[in-house]
């Protein structure tokens, strides 16, 4: 279980930086920081902010220089990488400064200057962005260490906004954050996840500090932790600011708009292209699946992000041209063919994970994903789709994610629904809700239809279709693998609670469909399932599937617990029993009812056939922290009836 | 200076491409690449590699690589994002690359890859020239060829011949230096002689008539590698290639040489030292068992402090905290630290300064690698153990490890092959491996069952052995809240869905000797569940452990490889409820095979029902052939585990 650091740019940076600190000039706050008393912690907590101090300046032409110095103690090994630090710049913001010191609990100091950091690029194998960060790994990371950092950034930012996070994975005994302001610049100060604190104002300058900030903690399907950490956005006015700021959201879609004119201007190749894949002989609806589904399938996700490229797309009919793009561009090279078949579309800016967007977020523009509200006529709509959303001004907007090509025309992917997203329309933007589908539109149903043998072998087939985000998961699980790999997979994942498993047969349906259920098909033997005890033959109808989620019962919750999306999960199994025995006991049937979720099952004999069903309704996206002992108890339930046994007896 | 550098790689750069060895032009695209739908024996595959080329010409100093790929899923389209990492001592000749649509159109990459710094610190530049190629669809063929060259250094090579992708054909050519080379730390001697060696089973390379060595393969599976299967590096075939001097006649001349000078190396870092005999003496005396005497030899070495245990540090750090590198044994003892070689050799200059006849064995490192006597790399045999003659055996330590016990090899340089090293130049010996009984994980519950069917009570748990060795080396990592979690997640993991374990105390985690010895408090929710008149509690508290996991599938590609030989022994003491008695009892097990048992024994009295439980594995490498006897063992062990005792309710029994 040693850890073993191998792979080689790491060990060129650990052997070629720092080398030269040899005097290391500690500054006069870490010093100080370092001696304080130390408080006592839970004894997880890896590391301690004892200080983040950031001092923000506006200049009267618009740059922001930030300057902050941070101390961490770091607790425990685990705390080692706060000895680490990195500040991000681009071509519109660059490091003025960059330094970094440590302590160790034996009084050694090391000091590390801006040129022992080391660079590199961010974005990953789908992406290339200009935007680079600097690190200093300091030396000394070893528990009781002190470590610090102090940098000044200079950007000149699109949008006049700051950020304030002093909520971390760790404790924070301190955070303060000073705003230094021209006059005829104004501030608005929000806070989320944490109560408003006034600052003390003089002179321009406004400091806002807390103290004894709690940590973050883990828990089993927790919100994110930016839905729950204490942070606070400063939005910055100026007549000299003038659209590049988001007092509200209507301000933002118009810069965003601003920003994006222009960008979905067609090319005749385009042109062409739309009037091929979806000629006016085909219903409207039809028409805009076929061109949502070139967007999925036929522009390859892959993003170049430079400077403002983060923020604006592609023109569309490069896009076109060269087949891939990101987020935007796929929204973009829709919008702009859509409204070659009459549909008017309207960008919608949304952040991939649920709950960091809430109708109480303020303006603000930290988003990163781009989706689409395509404006239905009413000869459009034929159906009820759970991905409508009705705007008192554009309508029915139907909203749909190019991105994900394993979500249909009318329906979102699950991180996207019950969550906000802000409407970009020709006047301005509005941040919206977007739709939850309800448990009936996101099933598993699962049917078995089984023989047990004398020697406690069972056979037989099951069919598992799955719908709405429950089908993508599937999908996404399943899809990219060979054939091959599937079943190994499926293998792994059943074997564990069946004896013997082996998959005879395997066939998987509409796996490239995606506007129809995903059915998997499988033919298994558990040669070792039931258990002979004496005279009886002992058998889990329940077979396969785990329904409970994960759970902490050592300690207490302290945030709520989240689902994929409201669902409705079905088994229903028929073991026909091995000839001369019959049932002589069942389990008692399980009946959990909760105002958030329900879970039913029962057993009966039916002949010589053992039918056990189960039926598992989860109706939210999350069940709140005052009802998490509910929660507990449901799964609990669960777990009971899926451990239960029948007792089947030979007959004399 | 620098411009006649710039001007080198612009003459590079400009060059045709085709000028050199093999031909660097497109290739045409055949029926066949067009007609293919699918991966021959892997359908549903993402792509497949209809060619693949590596040029290498190190007398010109340059690579050539060249890739064409078949889009057959959506999936497949990743392909055509495209990052090639360039080292710092090389430079990027260019790169061009186009897509062939399937009717036959062709879309050039005309743009300029981006440049992605992998890192940059003050002295190197890693980059990665990034790109994606235009119009990829599925059915598209991708092809993308590029080229670096470098000007100072000539490093080792090597061909790996499967890929991640099925590979229709590939080609491999290399022009070796003619001249002298610069010597560099893999190396032992200077020189330009080139050899090569083969790992896998695949036709070998050629030499052509220009002294190139060429390869040219046909339909490469992808490589996929399988759970407990060995190392990876042994599983992928490949040609690796060493330049060096008259040692790469033969590997027999490579490790003679490597022995000699690994031996004076070693010898001059032992000497013969009076401080170390004064030493010696100390740690042994009054002490007349020639085995007590070395096995306070052993204690005296190891107490001092490893640092190759430690977390790593910088030069700085080193010299900060004043750790210099050891110069001999003397400074090892003044200093009392030393690297996992250095306590090596001071155990080895101890045991000879008390009169033992203690030689040192360079060992390999099984965990990245078996030892390969044809691979020309210095570094296999890295590690230092050591051999002592005791009472006319010969007895092979592991000094240098920290908390390895008398009497055992760390896992990763036995059932191998290491070098005895002597004055001529060594031997090779087999390290050998401890046996199952050396190595016992010891389980013992005694629970309590509650009529809600949930579990109480203690477990206590016995490591010893290599189990032992490994736990406690990852402890150095750990605090005590991580070594706890860690227990705790461990112990969750034996226990059934649900299960809880609470570390109550630990002892042992600073010991060597004595075995690791772990008191949990556990809970397990819903453990029996009741079916009418029944209650019924599985026969195993724990479950069947990783092992089975290997033996999923029904064919298995690779050997099955487990770490080291080890036995699990369980004693689970259960107590029921008042008013049951037992209607059932599982029956004993007795199952074997060559290198592995499982035996069990049940019993029901008095309330206590008792599960006593035994798996011996006594091997590391189970061959593909022995695989289908082991999945059936392992499934009947599963099957056994699974077993329930059946109790009857005698109150509704008697009320019936």
């Amino acid at each position: 279980m040693l850890r073993k650091q191998t792979n080689i740019l790491a060990i060129i940076v650990f052997t070629s930086v720092l080398t030269t600190a040899a005097n290391a000039g500690v500054p006069d706050w870490l010093r100080t920081l370092a001696q304080q008393p130390a408080k006592t912690y839970a004894d997880d907590a890896n590391a301690v902010v004892l200080l983040d101090d950031q001092e923000t300046t506006v200049k009267d032409n618009g740059e922001i220089v930030t300057h902050e110095r941070i101390a961490y103690k770091i607790l425990r090994p685990e705390g080692r990488h706060y000895a680490q630090h990195s500040v991000g710049f681009d071509s519109e913001t660059r490091i003025n400064s960059f330094r970094g010191w440590s302590i160790t609990a034996k009084g050694l100091e090391y000091e590390a200057k801006e040129k022992d950091a080391f660079e590199h690029s961010l974005g990953g194998q789908k992406e290339f962005e200009d935007t680079k960060e600097k690190i200093i790994l300091l030396p000394g990371a070893d528990i009781g260490t002190v470590v610090g950092f102090e940098y000044e950034q200079k950007r000149r930012p699109y949008l006049f906004q700051d950020y304030w996070y002093f909520q971390d994975m760790i404790p924070v005994e301190k955070s303060r954050y000073t705003l230094h302001m021209p006059s005829r610049w104004e501030y608005r100060a929000d806070w989320l996840n944490h109560a408003e604190q006034k600052p003390a104002e003089q002179n321009g300058t406004s400091i806002w500090e807390v103290t004894d900030v709690p940590r973050i903690e883990r828990e089993y399907h927790e919100p994110d932790f930016r839905a729950l950490a204490g942070h606070m956005i400063v939005t910055l006015f100026s007549e000299r600011a003038t659209h590049r700021n988001s007092e509200s959201w209507n301000d933002l879609g118009v810069w965003y708009s601003q920003l994006t004119a222009g960008v979905r201007d067609p090319s005749p190749a385009l042109q062409a292209k739309v009037q091929e894949l979806a000629p006016a002989s085909l219903p409207l609806f039809e028409r805009i699946r076929a061109l949502t589904l070139f967007a999925q399938r036929d522009v390859r996700y892959y993003a170049i992000e430079i400077g403002i490229g983060g923020y604006r797309p592609h023109p569309a009919a490069e896009i076109f041209t060269h087949r891939y793009g990101d987020c935007k561009d796929k929204a973009t090279v829709l919008s702009a063919m859509l409204a070659q078949i009459g549909v008017k579309s309207y960008y919608v800016v949304v952040h991939a994970t649920r709950g960091i967007f809430t109708d109480k977020t303020p303006p603000n523009s930290s988003f990163n994903h781009m989706i689409l509200a395509i404006q239905m006529p009413e000869a459009g709509i034929s159906q009820k789709l759970p991905a409508m959303f009705n705007d008192p001004k554009l309508g029915h907007l139907l909203i749909f994610d190019p991105t994900n090509d394993m979500v249909p025309l009318g329906q979102l992917p699950y991180y996207e629904q019950d969550s906000f997203g802000l409407l970009v329309s020709d006047s301005g933007g509005e941040l919206i809700h977007l739709p939850v589908s309800s448990p009936e539109l996101n099933k598993i149903r699962r049917d078995a239809k089984l023989k047990l043998l004398p020697d406690g072998t069972l056979q037989g087939e099951i069919e598992e279709v799955r719908s709405g985000y429950l089908a993508m998961l599937g999908r996404e699980y399943l899809q990219h693998q060979t054939q091959n790999d599937r079943k190994k997979m499926l293998e792994h994942f059943w074997g564990p609670n069946l004896g013997g498993f082996q998959i005879d047969t395997f066939n998987l349906e509409n796996e490239n469909d995606i506007d129809k259920d995903l059915v998997l098909r499988y033919k298994f033997t558990a040669s070792h399932y039931a258990k002979t005890a004496g005279p009886l033959l002992l058998v889990r109808p329940r077979v396969v599937g785990e329904m409970a989620g994960a759970f902490d019962v050592t300690k207490p919750r302290h945030y709520a617990y989240e689902f994929d999306a409201p669902f409705l999960r079905s088994d229903t199994v028929e073991i026909t029993l091995p000839e001369g025995y019959s049932v002589d006991e069942l389990p008692e049937p399980a009946k959990a009812i909760f105002p958030f979720a329900e879970y039913t099952s029962k057993a009966e004999k039916d002949g010589n056939v053992l039918k056990y069903s189960r039926q598992y309704t989860m109706q939210t996206t999350q069940v709140p922290v005052e009802r998490i002992e509910q929660l507990r108890k449901l799964f609990a339930q669960i777990g009971t009836d899926e451990k239960n046994m029948a007792v089947l007896k030979k007959m004399n | 200076m620098k411009n006649r550098r710039c001007l080198l790689w612009m003459w590079l750069f400009f060059l045709p491409w085709t000028c050199f060895g093999q031909s660097q032009e497109w290739r045409e695209i055949t029926a066949q690449d067009r007609e293919i739908k699918e991966v021959p024996g892997d359908p549903g595959a993402s792509a497949i590699q209809l060619f693949f080329a590596d040029y290498r010409d190190d007398d010109a100093r340059y690579q050539f690589i060249y890739h064409r790929i078949k889009i057959l899923t959506e999936e497949g389209k990743k392909h055509a994002n495209i990052e090639i990492p360039i080292s710092p001592w090389y430079h990027f000749d260019g790169v061009k690359g186009r897509t062939i649509h399937p009717d036959g159109s062709i879309v050039e990459f005309t743009g300029k890859p981006f440049e992605k710094v992998l890192v940059k610190t003050r002295d190197l530049k890693f980059l990665a020239q990034t790109l994606t190629l235009p119009e990829v669809t599925v059915g598209s063929i991708i092809e993308y060829k590029y080229k670096y060259s470098w000007e100072r250094f000539t490093v080792d090579t090597s061909w790996s011949v499967q890929h991640d992708l099925f590979t229709v054909k590939e080609h491999f050519w290399l022009l070796g230096r003619s001249r002298q080379l610069q010597t560099n730390e893999y190396l032992i001697g200077t020189g330009s002689r080139l050899a090569y060696e083969v790992y896998g089973n695949f036709t070998p390379p050629h030499r052509t008539k220009n002294g190139a060595i060429e390869l040219e393969l046909e339909n490469q599976p992808a490589f996929k590698s399988e759970e407990y299967a060995p190392p990876v590096a042994d599983l992928k075939p490949i040609v690796r290639f060493f330049y060096g001097g008259n040692e790469l006649i033969s590997s027999e001349a490579f490790w003679q040489k490597f022995g000699r000078i690994k031996f004076d190396e070693s010898e001059r870092f032992i000497g013969n030292r009076d401080s170390i005999r004064t030493a010696a003496s100390a740690a042994i005396v009054g002490e007349t068992d020639s085995e007590k005497k070395l096995h306070l030899l052993y204690s005296r070495a190891q107490t001092t402090r490893n640092l190759s245990f430690e977390r790593r540090r910088t030069k700085q750090e080193d010299k900060k905290e004043e750790l210099k590198p050891n110069e001999n044994v003397g400074d090892v003892l003044d200093r009392g630290y030393g690297t996992h070689n250095d306590i090596a050799r001071l155990f080895v200059a101890l045991a000879r300064g008390a009169g033992f006849d203690a030689e040192i064995v360079r060992a390999p490192n099984r965990k990245e690698f078996f030892f390969k006597p044809n691979y020309l790399v210095a570094g296999q045999l890295a590690s230092e153990i050591v051999v002592v003659k005791l009472n006319g055996n010969d007895v092979f330590l592991d000094p240098g490890t920290a908390f390895c016990p008398f009497g055992l090899v760390r896992w990763i340089h036995t059932s191998d092959k290491g070098m005895r090293l002597d004055k001529s130049g060594g031997t090779f010996v087999v390290i050998p491996p401890a046996t199952s009984d050396k190595s016992v994980l010891r389980r013992i519950a005694q629970v309590e069952l509650g009529p809600d069917g949930s579990l109480k009570g203690t477990l206590d748990v016995e490591v010893k052995g290599n189990g032992a060795l490994e736990q406690r080396l990852w402890a150095l990592q750990e605090d005590e809240a991580g070594r706890r979690k860690g227990l705790e997640d461990e112990a969750k993991g034996w226990l059934p869905e649900g299960g809880i374990a609470t570390v109550d105390s630990v002892q042992g985690w600073e010991s060597t000797e004595e075995p690791l010895q772990i008191h949990y408090k556990i809970e397990v929710p819903s453990f029996a569940s009741q079916a009418g008149k029944r209650l019924l509690i599985p026969a195993a508290l724990f479950r069947t452990t990783k092992q089975k996991q290997a033996f999923q599938h029904k064919e298995r590609k690779y050997s099955v490889y487990f770490p080291f030989a080890h036995n699990e022994m369980d004693n689970v003491i259960l107590q029921v409820p008042d008013g049951y008695t037992a209607e059932s009892v599982p029956a004993a097990q007795d199952i074997k095979l060559p290198a592995t048992r499982f035996v069990t024994t049940r019993s029901f009295a008095n309330k206590q029902f008792v599960s006593k439980r035994a798996l011996v594995i006594n091997g590391i490498i189970f061959r593909v052939a022995e695989y289908s006897e082991l999945k059936s063992f392992f499934d009947k062990v599963q099957g056994a585990d699974e077993e329930q005792l059946v109790l009857q309710n005698t109150a509704v029994s008697a009320g019936k």
